[in-house]
């Protein structure tokens, strides 16, 4: 018997959800990203599962896109995080206010 | 009118943006510290790319070609959105072509090895060859687009970190202004490639094709702005961004401070080339592709040039900064540049090729005076410059001709432009042709001021001021030879852009 | 063999001019003097070849030489015109100039340009051939602000005085007045005629109506460019300021033959003066006007340079009233007598100059008849001749002037009666002028030890006075006919009558002088306060300068002022600064929202992409609020 689409859409959202509460309300630059990770295996998973109700590859095309995007962004990120916290900076997102202004 | 005939299978205008550019690279990899070699490096690349551009102008053939335009290159670029890499010449860049590459030649020619970061300074002069170059040659409007906001980088760091004075405050200005034109521009070539699609469901950016389209009319869309048509929007859109650069009062003001800060090789390629560039933007694609337009707006735009005149030579005749003074004569003569293309009609367009010619020599020349003035005298400020004429004679008799140039003198290259544009624009609106009269009369006197100003009278004792040495003489030279040779016998130059000239739409409509 | 001789005439004193500005400085003086003098000399070969051919039956010469400009029906060759009206002027400009170039050779001899001076003077002397020879008005056009590039730069030759460079400066600015008026002529005949070359013009000028509006408005043009360059009223006051050049280019350019190219002009158009009579008796009023006017000056001036500055002035008045009311040959035949005459007393004044240091006032000199005799004797043939002493020159040239004027039917009496009471007023200032700078009581013993020039400076003068005397007996108005038409002749009774009456004027105008400047002083004096504001009028040139300083100077720099102080960097740049204040001001506000902390933009991204999502959402329908269609 085959899963319904819309299952997959829910438990996306749900993940969705979590990551974008998780990515407002946790301080941990670590976490932080996390949640962002999250959030994009969230899409990810609509994309698949869009694609395969359609029958269509473009939306696993797309979630192919994602991941390497996503691979990048850790390097960037993860980076910029060691870097922060050998200036010895607290490793809080919200005392990282540098640019503002 | 053509010596020889070039074979065809060279892409021969692709060589002559990759040289400038592959002397660049050169430069780049050569360490800042020989600055001999740094400098010989940038003299070499500008001259070989004259001596190409000088064989191009050779081979040009008279009313030969689709649309008059020889050696034409055509490379896919972006197929998908019609976006091409195209290149041609025809009788609106043939010239100015050679210009450009003249005046690269000098500019590098005359930078001081010795100054701070030259290798960063020849392969920003190099850079922007090759973009001036690719904005007289593409015939794609997106390259174009990239060209002209290329040109923009290497200019504005040449005047924010070698200029003097306000330098920052002037390279800012300029871009700020520069930007909204261009903004405005890239607005208009979207705009064109989409009606253009919509009517006839094919996307294209290149100028070929809509060149072609005034005279199929898809041009008159209902207008439903009142009386404001799509066509003088466009012709806006373009027009913002070539009236900035002219520049057409009252969008002048980024002039001055720009011109001023510039260092001396820099104003020469600014002030003499990159000026034109928003005349020869007006003939391409405002006269080109919007005639109707041009002949509805045209009006305007010749009162806004007049007054251009007569404001520039009223501002020349009370500046007490000899670069300021050259800046909005600069200005002036622009005016009447602009008033010959807006008179839309053969012989004020003529009159403005013609012009922008001669305004890139003498402005050029005459910044290089002035160059000279205060690298010898070490003011530029003329209430402090006298008698310069009495210990350098040949300087005095040199500057002579260039001014006399400048002012409009018949039998030199200036007449020749001022009399076409002003029987033109005498064709067309004659209140106009007046008014620049009283310019040409006003010039006499400004010149005036600034010659006898520097080089005449009693000179202060002790006079310090030191004759030329043969190199000054051999970089004026060339330009001086121009002045003659245009003034004298300016035959050559119609029989080179006549038929491009006459199958501009806006002399067809 | 005419087409190739008549460029000749051109290249020699092109060749002088490049030579002597190229490699005048490395060259000795003699070298220097002799291809300055010398191309002038063989240039006046060329055009008495000329002659000889144009009198043994030759054609007008029309020739094309090579194309200017090309463009449709704009097509501008550079072709030269010879007939009998061009060769009389080249004729008087290399003859002449030949003379006041030996003439330099000695007048310059101690001065530091030597080889700048004969390279301008050549250069004016072959612009002012390529002006008469040119055979379209484009190139004629060229060659008359060539001679005003060289009037300007021999006036400013001794470019360390400021008051030279002010006079030559006001002089290359009046006379640009004058060539855009000339550009504008030529743009109206263009545009209505579609040629510019001289033969398509005089052929085609009948297809405008006569009299009308283009026709006179051509002329007119034309005519601002006549009396810029001729020192005609209003724009006249370039030409006395311009005697501080050297005096052998007074003679030159400012006596002899530069300032009669508006004469020139307007003969050479005289087919469209013809066409437009008020354009005509323009002219003729103008010139009578400014005869009359510059003589009044004449009689009040104590500069020597200045006062036959005025002279010139008048005299090319004449000249414009012969051409104006159709007599052109007479126009003519006075401006070559006039070049003599005029050249001469030019000259002569440059050898008193000499001898008094360069001292010009007429008040300083006097008695200089033992001191510099050839120049005293030649200077007083010049004051006969210019003053219309019977069968010299002038009386001739004059009289026939006059004549035309007061035997022309309707209005044009009056300007005779002018021309008349001008030709007392010469007598009486040139003689003014003779008696208080040469002297009346001819003293035998003079111990100023003034020196009379050498012979280089003496014999051209000598030459011209021949030309003074002899000049007149010349058939200038026969051999003119070609171009002009025959003249109506005069009865003999007539001009016997009228040569009287022109005679009695002058013996009028001579008593005059003599009586107050050589007999009565006293009585000059007693004149001078009873017409106490009418000669301060006179003697500051009716204030004209003054006038023009207010009327166009000073409101032009007040203006320039104006627009520099404020309107640029207040109007203009205020408006451009303004915006860019305005966006700075509202940025301000703006960067409030950039804290800086990355939940805040997060919760931001977040409102914005809901916001998308339900105006998609409004879109497509799926909420009771309907966007769109």
């Amino acid at each position: 018997m085959p899963v319904p689409a819309y299952s997959f859409l829910l438990l996306s959202g749900v993940l969705f959800t979590m990551g974008a509460v998780g990515f407002l309300l946790r301080r941990n630059p670590l976490v932080v990203f996390m949640c962002i990770e999250l959030m994009l295996n969230a899409v990810n998973l609509a994309f698949v599962a869009i694609s395969r109700y359609l029958n269509s590859l473009d939306g696993v095309v797309f979630a192919f896109l994602v991941i390497t995007v996503a691979a990048a962004e850790v390097v960037v990120g993860i980076a910029i995080i060691v870097q922060v916290y050998r200036a010895g900076r607290p490793m809080d997102v919200d005392d990282l206010d540098l640019m503002k202004e | 009118m053509s010596w020889y005939t070039l074979p065809g299978s060279v892409p021969w205008l692709t060589l002559s943006l990759v040289i400038p550019l592959a002397g660049a690279l050169l430069v780049a990899l050569t360490p800042g510290e020989v600055r001999r070699v740094v400098k010989q490096l940038g003299v070499l690349s500008a001259v070989v790319t004259l001596v190409l551009v000088l064989a191009i102008i050779g081979g040009f053939q008279h009313g030969v070609g689709n649309l008059h335009l020889q050696f034409e290159e055509s490379l896919r670029w972006i197929p998908s959105l019609g976006i091409s890499y195209h290149l041609g010449v025809d009788g609106l860049s043939l010239f100015l072509l050679g210009l450009n590459a003249l005046l690269f030649l000098i500019a590098i020619v005359i930078v001081d090895p010795q100054m701070p970061r030259l290798k960063q300074f020849i392969l920003l002069l190099l850079i922007l060859e090759a973009a001036t170059a690719g904005i007289l040659l593409s015939l794609d409007l997106v390259l174009f687009y990239v060209f002209w906001e290329a040109m923009l980088v290497p200019l504005y760091f040449l005047i924010g970190v070698w200029g003097e004075g306000r330098r920052v405050y002037a390279a800012f200005k300029f871009l700020i202004y520069t930007v909204i034109g261009s903004f405005a521009m890239l607005i208009a070539i979207l705009a064109v490639a989409a009606i253009n699609f919509s009517a006839t469901g094919q996307l294209s950016f290149d100028w070929t094709v809509l060149v072609q389209h005034p005279a199929a009319g898809i041009w008159h869309l209902p207008a439903g702005l009142g009386t404001v048509g799509i066509q003088q929007l466009l012709f806006i859109g373009f027009g913002l961004a070539f009236a900035i650069k002219m520049p057409i009062f009252p969008l002048h003001t980024w002039l001055p401070p720009a011109y001023t800060s510039s260092p001396i090789p820099v104003v020469i390629v600014f002030a003499g080339l990159v000026s034109k560039l928003g005349a020869y933007g007006f003939l391409r694609f405002n006269l080109a592709l919007f005639p109707d337009a041009a002949h509805s707006l045209g009006g305007l735009l010749a009162v806004l040039a007049t007054i251009g005149i007569l404001y520039g030579a009223f501002m020349a005749l009370v500046q007490t900064d000899l670069k300021r003074l050259v800046a909005y004569a600069s200005m002036s003569h622009l005016g009447f540049i602009g008033l010959g293309i807006f008179a839309g009609n053969l012989l004020g367009i003529e009159g403005a090729l013609v012009q922008m010619i001669n305004h890139g020599v003498i402005i050029a020349a005459l910044f290089l005076v002035v160059g000279m003035i205060e690298r010898r005298a070490g003011t530029r400020l003329r209430a402090e410059l006298r008698g310069l004429g009495a210990t350098a004679p040949l300087f005095a008799a040199l500057f002579l001709v260039i001014s006399l140039a400048a002012l409009g003198l018949p039998g030199l290259n200036g007449f020749v432009g001022e009399f076409l544009i002003m029987l033109g624009a005498w064709a067309s609106f004659i209140p106009m042709a007046v008014g620049a009269g009283i310019g040409v009369i006003l010039a006499a006197w400004y010149v005036l001021r600034f010659y006898q100003g520097s080089t005449q009278e009693a000179p202060p004792q002790p006079a310090g001021f030191g004759e030329l040495r043969l190199a000054d003489v051999g970089i004026l030279t060339p330009l001086l030879a121009l002045m003659v040779l245009i003034g004298v016998s300016p035959g050559f130059f119609p029989a080179a852009v006549d038929a491009t000239v006459k199958a501009l739409p806006v002399l067809l409509r | 063999m005419m087409d190739t001789l008549a460029p000749f005439v051109l290249i020699a004193p092109l060749a002088g001019f490049l030579v002597n500005a190229l490699f005048g400085r490395l060259l000795p003086r003699r070298a220097v003097a002799w291809i300055g003098a010398g191309s002038v000399g063989i240039a006046f070969i060329f055009s008495v070849n000329l002659l000889l051919q144009l009198l043994t039956g030759a054609k007008p010469l029309d020739q094309t030489y090579f194309t200017w400009w090309q463009s449709s029906d704009f097509n501008v060759p550079f072709n030269l015109y010879v007939d009998r009206l061009s060769t009389l002027m080249v004729l008087v400009i290399t003859g002449v100039g030949f003379l006041i170039h030996v003439y330099s050779i000695g007048y310059m001899r101690e001065d530091p340009g030597y080889s700048r001076f004969f390279a301008y003077m050549n250069l004016f002397v072959f612009a002012m051939l390529l002006l008469v020879l040119s055979g379209n008005l484009l190139w004629l056009i060229i060659g008359w602000a060539g001679v005003g590039l060289s009037s300007y730069l021999l006036i400013g030759f001794w470019f360390e005085r400021t008051s030279a460079v002010l006079a030559a400066r006001k002089a290359f600015v009046m006379n640009t007045i004058g060539d855009v008026g000339m550009v504008f002529a030529a743009f109206l005949i263009f545009l209505n005629l579609r040629v510019l070359d001289y033969q398509g013009l005089f052929s085609r000028v009948h297809q405008l109506p006569k009299g009308g509006s283009v026709i006179t408005a051509i002329c007119l043009l034309l005519l601002v460019g006549a009396v810029a360059k001729s020192a005609q009223l209003p724009l006249h006051t370039w030409l006395p300021d311009a005697m501080e050049g050297p005096t052998p280019v007074s003679a030159l350019i400012h006596a002899a033959t530069m300032v009669t190219a508006g004469v020139y002009l307007v003969a050479r158009m005289h087919l469209l003066y013809d066409w437009a009579p008020v354009a005509a008796a323009t002219v003729a009023v103008i010139g009578g006007v400014t005869a009359l006017f510059a003589a009044t000056i004449g009689t009040s001036q104590v500069d020597i340079k200045r006062i036959l500055a005025y002279s010139t002035m008048s005299q090319i008045g004449y000249m414009f009233l012969a051409v104006g009311i159709g007599a052109y040959a007479a126009g003519m035949f006075h401006f070559m007598t006039h070049a003599f005459f005029k050249a001469l007393l030019f000259m002569a004044a440059g050898n008193v100059i000499h001898a008094f240091h360069d001292d010009q006032d007429i008040r300083h000199m006097g008695n200089l008849r033992a001191g510099l005799p050839i120049t005293f004797w030649t200077f007083l043939i010049g004051t006969l001749s210019i003053s219309g002493f019977p069968l010299l020159a002038g009386f001739f040239s004059k009289d026939e002037i006059i004549r035309a004027a007061l035997s022309a039917p309707g209005s044009e009496f009056w300007l005779g009666v002018i021309a008349l009471l001008t030709a007392g007023l010469t007598a009486y200032y040139m003689f003014r002028l003779f008696f208080i700078a040469f002297g009346w009581e001819w003293l035998s013993h003079d111990e100023r030890h003034l020196h009379e020039a050498p012979p280089v400076q003496t014999v051209p003068i000598v030459i011209l006075a021949v030309g003074a005397v002899v000049g007149g007996y010349v058939p200038v108005a026969s051999f003119l006919s070609p171009v002009f038409g025959h003249a109506v002749e005069v009865g003999t009774g007539a001009f016997i009558g009228l040569a009287a009456l022109s005679v009695l004027v002058g013996l009028i105008g001579f008593l005059a002088a003599y009586v107050l400047h050589a007999r009565r002083p006293d009585l000059a004096v007693v004149w001078r306060t009873r017409l106490g504001p009418i000669h301060t009028l006179v003697e500051h040139k009716y204030y004209i300068d003054e006038l023009y300083d207010r009327l166009f100077v000073r409101p032009g720099m007040a203006l320039a002022r104006f627009l520099n102080d404020i309107v640029e960097p207040r109007v203009i740049d205020g408006a451009v600064n303004g915006v860019a204040d305005f966006f700075l001001l509202e940025a301000r506000e703006f960067r409030l929202i950039q804290t800086g902390r990355v939940g805040t933009y997060a919760l931001w991204t977040l409102g914005g992409a809901i916001g998308v999502v339900l105006v998609v959402a409004a879109f497509l329908g799926y909420l009771p609020v309907r966007l769109g269609g």
